[in-house]
């Protein structure tokens, strides 16, 4: 009796060993591939951001009336064809997946335009955020943010 | 045999900090790739907007008509340019501590060079990775006027 007592003592020390480290297990790759996603995501903005900076800062001062349209347009398609999801087109701190693009300047002669790309990153594990640089997370994300500005041509 | 109970669990944790150790390196490279991507992103808008200030001198004949045209960089507002929008591009990356700015103009062509000090996210006390990005603008002829001949570029 007194030997099987030990057993099942023995047994659950193992159970609870194996929990443990799978808990650290999963949070060690789980933090791992967090963090690897949330850097190549935002190379990913930071490539989004430059295209479309570029095409706004040629597009508006050449006159093209929908300049702004396009370089969201060219900025998105960077964004999917970084792998990103995108889920909805709105302002920084909603949920993961939104995307946003900002314009700020002046298309005039000697004007600059400046185009910030937003996007929102899932992420489950928040200490990872300012790991990534990128301000607080807001809910389970990551706000990414890149801005480029170029002179107007 | 009791003492044998719960080596298990020390010995992953160690495993694990093991692998966290290394793991860093590879996570930072990735944080630190977009860092570069970013900086050059700086330095080609540096480079557009130092060859925009492009002096254009025409030439003309006795009847008042252009004949040539010669391109010069603005040896004082082009590097002033570029370095304002290096340093606007540049603004909101915390992790560029230095920069040094040497505009070249070449004729019609101006280079930008920047170094780039990126401090390490996730290594705070390891040395700052450095880089030396570069960017070439280069200001196009205006179409149906020949270059002057001792023009440059």
């Amino acid at each position: 009796m007194t030997s099987r007592f030990v057993g099942e003592l023995r047994g659950q020390a193992a159970v609870v060993e194996t929990v443990i480290m799978l808990i650290l297990l999963i949070g060690f790759f789980g933090g791992f591939s967090a963090y690897a996603i949330a850097a190549h995501a935002r190379a990913v903005v930071i490539g989004a951001a430059t295209v479309a900076g570029r095409a706004a800062a040629i597009e508006c001062g050449q006159g093209a009336v929908a300049w702004r349209a396009d370089a969201t347009r060219l900025a998105g398609e960077a964004l999917k064809e970084g792998g990103l999801r995108l889920t909805a087109f709105a302002a920084a701190g909603a949920e993961p997946g939104t995307w946003f693009v900002g314009f700020a300047g002046t298309c005039g002669s000697g004007g600059d335009v400046s185009v910030t790309v937003d996007y929102e990153q899932l992420n489950l594990f928040p200490f990872l955020a300012p790991l990534v640089g990128q301000g607080p997370a807001s809910g389970w994300g990551i706000a990414l943010t890149s801005t480029a500005i170029y002179p107007v041509e | 045999m009791s003492d044998e109970r719960g080596q298990v669990l020390p010995l992953a944790v160690v495993m694990l900090l093991v692998l966290l150790l290394l793991a860093v390196p590879v996570l930072s490279a990735g944080w630190l790739l977009g860092t570069r991507s970013a900086a050059q992103r700086a330095a080609d808008a540096a480079a557009l907007a130092g060859a925009g200030q492009a002096v254009l001198a025409r030439e003309v004949d006795a009847r008042g008509a252009v004949y040539c045209a010669r391109i010069a960089v603005n040896p004082v507002g082009g590097p002033a340019a570029a370095a304002r929008y290096w340093t606007r591009n540049t603004a909101a990356l915390a992790s560029i501590r230095t920069r040094a700015f040497v505009a070249v103009p070449d004729g019609a062509l101006l280079t930008v060079q920047a170094t780039v000090a990126a401090a390490n996210p996730l290594w705070a006390g390891q040395p700052a990775t450095t880089w030396t990005v570069t960017a070439v603008a280069r200001v196009q002829q205006p179409p149906g006027i020949p270059a002057c001949p001792n023009a440059k570029g």
